[in-house]
């Protein structure tokens, strides 16, 4: 069961404490009247990497913000944790060796 | 009673029989014969001092099985412990210490444990293979239930309680910074060396003696014997208030982030700890050693199965620990030096040792000399050709021994009647893989042995394939201080070591040899050499695994169940992975092992459950008035995490009468439904009006002040989330009304989009669904009663249009009023500051006009929904649903450029697929009534494949006196009077789908009655 620290309140908990959002840093297409060509993409399509995912979470059970980690699925270790509107710690295509 | 093959106490008191208290006589019955033990005994040595060789009948071919094993990785020893309504089933024999007056029972034999009569099957094992049952009872499908019934006669292990499970259980936590599973004595120097680091550390082991295996391995620590030390420094920790110490324990998982699950048998314990029975662990510690130790692997002959032969560590530790030697007569079969240190105990204890048979081509040392100076003979290259048993299937006669594939030696036959074999020390490496450890073959000690390093997990000792005790303890005690430093986060001198110079038995210099040793003869008897006992899985069925081509460890486990059994291939792996490479022809290194899953013994379901109140602890919200409506016959229902009322008993008893005579008030009179559970949502700031356009599909910006709109919520791809009332208060004050079941979906849904997309958009959303009391009245006298109510101005509510929205007063009291009706009918919603809600709610209850108000529930305010063709949003909708499905594309709004499922509208399948619509029924039969969720075909027959939709829910209108129902229907089949048929118990029942309303406006009571009908 992942540990997980909220960077707004500081709270550390268990995952059960914090909702899963999903992949974080998916651009919402604009206003529009016609179906963008990367419709399905922005919907339904995501990376599912072996390696480093950006992850939405929210503090449920605490200060009900969203923030954002970087997890390696593999490892599952947390390299960095950050509020929204923070550039990432971590390199967003980077890829962890020796894990 | 005479206990034939307990060691007399006068042989080496000192050292044999160390666990047993031979002054304290218990006794216990197995099979309902009386079975005299010490105490001290376990199950298992107690049945094999009384020569009860056969404790089970094995899987699949009911073969007679005995103590492979000692503890809890014996593959065949299960059985039932306990009568009634305690009795516990598939208990280890190895790993149940005797109480006085214990009840145990075999399994799997029927009518007894020697005269199984399905051992038959034994005979005909040959036409059994593995995948027979697979291939041989799929056809006819329709037998495939009654093949279950007889085949689960036949195969399985213990039965199931039929009543509750009275046992208790419960879970505690604890946070450490180092967690070390295993108490053997590299488990003990950890523990010592991270304590002494500072770290506070936690120590469980699955024994309920810590010290491991010290007792039966001679070596010095210093100048005392390793058991003598392992003692010493268990009484350290004991005394050290940064240690926790839990013996009895079994640590059967580790998972993300250092979780580890251990789960304590505590009934059995000598401290007194209430009744619980099992306790869960969740322990999470910064680092976890692992020094879950070795164990010991059997080898490979024909007829390796029979009860008798035994691993030689387990002839040591039950000669050791219980006095109890395993027959009279012992052959040893070894592939490394444990064979000799077994003999050598066994002469010491005075059991005959008929012979060595040492697969290795050689060996020289000290254990060879001393073997050889007490005249015992040993012939090394050779093997176990065949064993000899009597016509029980149970006792050993004799062996014969031959020569290696490849060398040249005699065929022997010699008589005894147990056997102790030793292949290799395979490390328990199950933890270590559960959090993606890795493996690495290891020729040497022809075993699986951890390679690379984890971040948080490290692995120690016999289980690291390290064996010698001067490599050992100094191994150890550096991966203990580390492990403190790395949870402490800081740099720690390191303590100087609690041991000081130890040394082992010396070891023999040999070639090392794998366990799969054959010779020609035994070629063809592979289907009698067993490599998983518990599942009868033998060489035969990995050979015919790899002709039907599951020759991939993984493919072949499936095929042939091998390590799916209790002990999860505690035994088998090893053996498995060494002979499929032999059949394969391809090093073992590529054959791998399957994947190691926690648990790594079973758990209990009860324990995994922990503790269970008879009532659930789990609180649902009370609604402000919930004391009114429980006085006045309510029967509440939990649903939507409030407890509200599903209709008032009062004087009718029948459910159906209450609810009619609830929907006839609120259609010809006036209703009061306590709606407080509906989620209200403020949206105020000055961007509020923007970002509701951006949430809700319709128009919010053209919403005067005082006006109320019905909005819809979408999904991102177009679906319908939620439905309800946008009201403006004020410019920059919004009041949204949510489902009830919806309230948090919704609340969470716009703070999610209000962080994440506008942030700088200026607005507060706040939840004020406890806050206020929702009343919703309606029904031809609305309009008369609340003019009875005190401070509140009619003229207001006189002049008002449908949708208007204002503030009003009771008894100086501030009212939110909203001209909406869930019901078609004429109606008013007042929202009221909770701590009023008594007071308002019983002054429109007692408002003096006769028969004129009628409390209604759930059940009748939904029969009024459904009469007017309202819409529940998750009960007529689905997660597929969009608004034009149900009619509801008028408040999608066309102009606004953005809005959340605006570009989910715009995709293909929203568009061109022909979809699912909302339509109303009719049954033929104007009594019945469908099941929710009821499938609707096109013909009377019921075919998979003529389904065209389902119903969403179905009432008895008591308006119209005849059942409705919604439904989701295939657009293709939408006419108005379409017959269609729809599921039920018996057949189908036919119907029409109706486009119109069900019911006209004055039947609904759209008109307010305006006449003053005073009491006197």
């Amino acid at each position: 069961m992942l540990q997980i620290r909220c960077p707004v309140c500081n709270i550390k908990g268990d995952e059960t404490d914090f909702s899963y959002g999903g992949e974080a840093h998916i651009n919402r297409p604009g206003a529009t009247n016609e179906q963008p060509p990367n419709m399905a993409r922005y919907l339904y399509i995501r990376s599912n990497p072996r390696g480093v995912q950006q992850e939405s979470w929210r503090c449920s059970l605490g200060c009900n913000k969203w923030f954002t980690i970087s997890r390696h699925t593999i490892s599952q270790k947390i390299l960095a944790t950050y509020k929204l509107g923070e550039t990432p710690q971590f390199n967003l295509s980077g890829k962890v060796k020796n894990i | 009673m005479s206990v034939p093959y307990r060691i007399a106490e006068r042989v080496l008191p000192e050292r044999i029989g160390q666990r047993i208290n031979r002054k304290k006589k218990i006794k216990f019955t197995f099979d309902r014969k009386t079975v005299p033990a010490f105490q001290g005994d376990t199950i298992a040595s107690a049945l094999l001092a009384n020569g009860q060789r056969i404790i089970s009948r094995s899987f699949k071919l009911h073969r007679p099985r005995g103590i492979l094993s000692y503890g809890s990785n014996d593959p065949s020893s299960l059985i039932s412990v306990g009568t009634g309504a305690s009795r516990t089933p598939n208990t280890r024999a190895t790993m149940t210490p005797v109480r006085n007056g214990m009840v145990s029972e075999s399994q799997n034999n029927w009518p007894s444990l020697k005269k199984d009569w399905n051992r038959y099957f034994d005979r005909i094992k040959r036409f059994l293979p593995a995948g027979f049952y697979y291939k041989t009872f799929m056809k006819p499908m329709f037998l495939v239930p009654v093949y279950q019934r007889v085949l689960r006669f036949f195969a399985g292990t213990g039965t199931l309680l039929n009543n509750r499970d009275i046992a208790k259980y419960e879970h505690y936590f604890l946070n450490v910074d180092v967690l070390v599973v295993g108490g053997g004595l590299s488990g003990l120097v950890v523990a010592e060396a991270a304590s002494t680091s500072g770290a506070k550390v936690c120590l469980v082991d699955e024994n309920s003696f810590l010290g491991g295996l010290s007792d039966i391995f001679d070596g010095q620590i210093e100048d005392i014997t390793c058991l003598d030390w392992a003692r010493k420094c268990v009484t350290r920790l004991a005394e050290n208030p940064n240690v926790h110490l839990l013996p009895d324990t079994t640590a059967t998982g580790i998972y993300d982030h250092g979780l580890a699950i251990a789960c304590e048998r505590c009934s059995d314990h000598s401290k007194n700890n209430g009744s619980v029975e099992e306790r869960l662990w969740k322990i999470r510690a910064l680092h976890t050693v692992l020094a879950t130790g070795a164990i010991e692997q059997p080898l490979l002959f024909p007829n390796n199965d029979i009860p008798g032969i035994h691993l030689s560590s387990t002839i040591r530790a039950m000669i050791i620990r219980h006095a109890v030697s395993p027959g009279r007569r012992g052959l040893i079969y070894t592939t490394n030096d444990d064979g000799y240190k077994t003999a050598l105990l066994m002469i010491d204890a005075g059991i005959e040792v008929v012979k060595i048979v040492d697969a290795r081509l050689h060996a020289q040392g000290k254990l060879v000399d001393l073997v050889k100076a007490n005249g015992i003979l040993i012939t090394f290259a050779s093997t176990i050709l065949e064993v000899i048993t009597d016509n029980s299937d149970i006792h050993i006669q004799s062996v014969v021994t031959g020569a290696l594939q490849g060398t040249s030696g005699i065929t022997t036959k010699i008589d005894c009647d147990f056997i102790s074999v030793s292949g290799s020390w395979a490390p328990v490496v199950h933890l270590w893989c559960h959090n993606g450890g890795k493996l690495e073959y290891d020729e040497n000690s022809v075993c699986m042995r951890p390679v690379g390093i984890h971040d948080y997990i490290s692995i120690v000792g016999s289980a690291n394939n390290v064996h010698r005790i001067e490599n050992l303890l100094e191994e150890s005690w550096d991966r203990g201080h580390a492990a403190a430093q790395h949870a402490l986060g800081k740099r720690i001198r390191k303590p100087t070591p609690s041991f000081g110079i130890s040394q082992s038995v010396e070891a023999t210099t040999s070639e090392p040899v794998s366990q799969i040793v054959r010779c020609t003869e035994t070629l063809e008897k592979d289907y009698s050499e067993f490599v998983d006992f518990h599942n009868d899985v033998t060489i035969a069925d990995l050979k015919l695994a790899c002709r039907e081509g599951y020759a991939s460890v993984e493919h072949m486990k499936r095929f042939t169940t091998l390590g799916m059994a209790p002990d999860q291939g505690k035994t088998s792996t090893m053996n498995a992975a060494v002979t499929l490479s032999d059949i394969l022809k391809c090093p073992v290194e590529e054959i791998g092992t399957t994947t190691y899953r926690p648990p790594f013994t079973p758990l209990r379901l009860g324990t995994i459950a922990g503790t269970q109140p008879e009532f659930r602890t789990r609180a649902f919200r009370q609604l402000p008035a919930i004391n009114w409506h429980r006085d006045n016959g309510a029967v509440l229902d939990n649903t939507g995490g409030w407890s509200r009322p599903l209709y008032y008993a009062r004087q009718k008893t029948r459910r159906s009468m209450a609810i009619t005579s609830e929907i006839n008030a609120a259609r010809n009179y006036a209703g009061l439904f306590d709606a407080s559970s509906l989620g209200k949502i403020e949206i105020k700031g000055p961007d509020a009006v923007k970002f509701l356009d951006l949430v809700y599909a319709t128009v919010i910006e053209t919403l005067p002040v005082g006006r109320a709109r019905y909005g819809i919520l979408l999904n991102e791809n177009g679906t319908l989330l939620d439905d309800g009332v946008v009201s403006r208060l004020r410019t920059n004050l919004f009041v949204i009304y949510t489902t009830s079941g919806n309230a948090d979906l919704v609340l969470n849904h716009l703070e999610k989009w209000h962080q994440t997309e506008w942030p700088d958009l200026r607005l507060f959303i706040t939840s004020v669904t406890e806050n206020y009391a929702h009343f919703s009245l309606s029904g031809p006298r609305t309009i008369e009663i609340l003019r009875t109510l005190e401070g509140f101005d009619i003229s207001k509510l006189e002049a008002s249009r449908y949708l208007d929205v204002w503030e009003d007063h009771f008894s100086g009291i501030e009212l939110r009023v909203l001209r909406v009706s869930f019901s078609g009918a004429y109606g008013v919603e007042l929202s009221i500051p909770s701590n009023h809600a008594m007071e308002l709610w019983q002054a429109l209850m007692h408002c003096g006009i006769e028969d004129s108000i009628t409390p209604i529930g759930i059940d009748a305010m939904q029969t009024l929904r459904a009469e007017v063709g309202y819409i529940v949003i998750g009960l007529d909708t689905d997660t597929d649903t969009i608004p034009a499905d149900v009619g509801l594309d008028w408040a999608v709004s066309e102009s606004k450029p953005d809005f959340i499922g605006k570009p989910g509208l715009l995709q293909d399948a929203h568009i061109d697929a022909p979809r699912k619509k909302l339509v109303g029924i009719l049954t033929k039969h104007e009594n019945s009534v469908p099941e929710f969720g009821s499938p609707i075909f096109d013909r009377p027959h019921i075919e998979p494949g003529n389904v065209i939709g389902h119903v969403t829910s179905a009432y008895y209108s008591p308006t119209i006196n005849r059942s409705i129902s919604l439904a989701l229907v295939s657009e293709k089949h939408i006419f108005e009077g379409a017959v269609v048929h729809i599921s039920q118990s018996t057949g189908t029942t036919p119907a029409n789908i109706r486009l119109s309303r069900f019911i006209t406006k004055e039947q609904a009571g759209a008109s307010p009655s305006r006449r003053v009908e005073r009491r006197q």
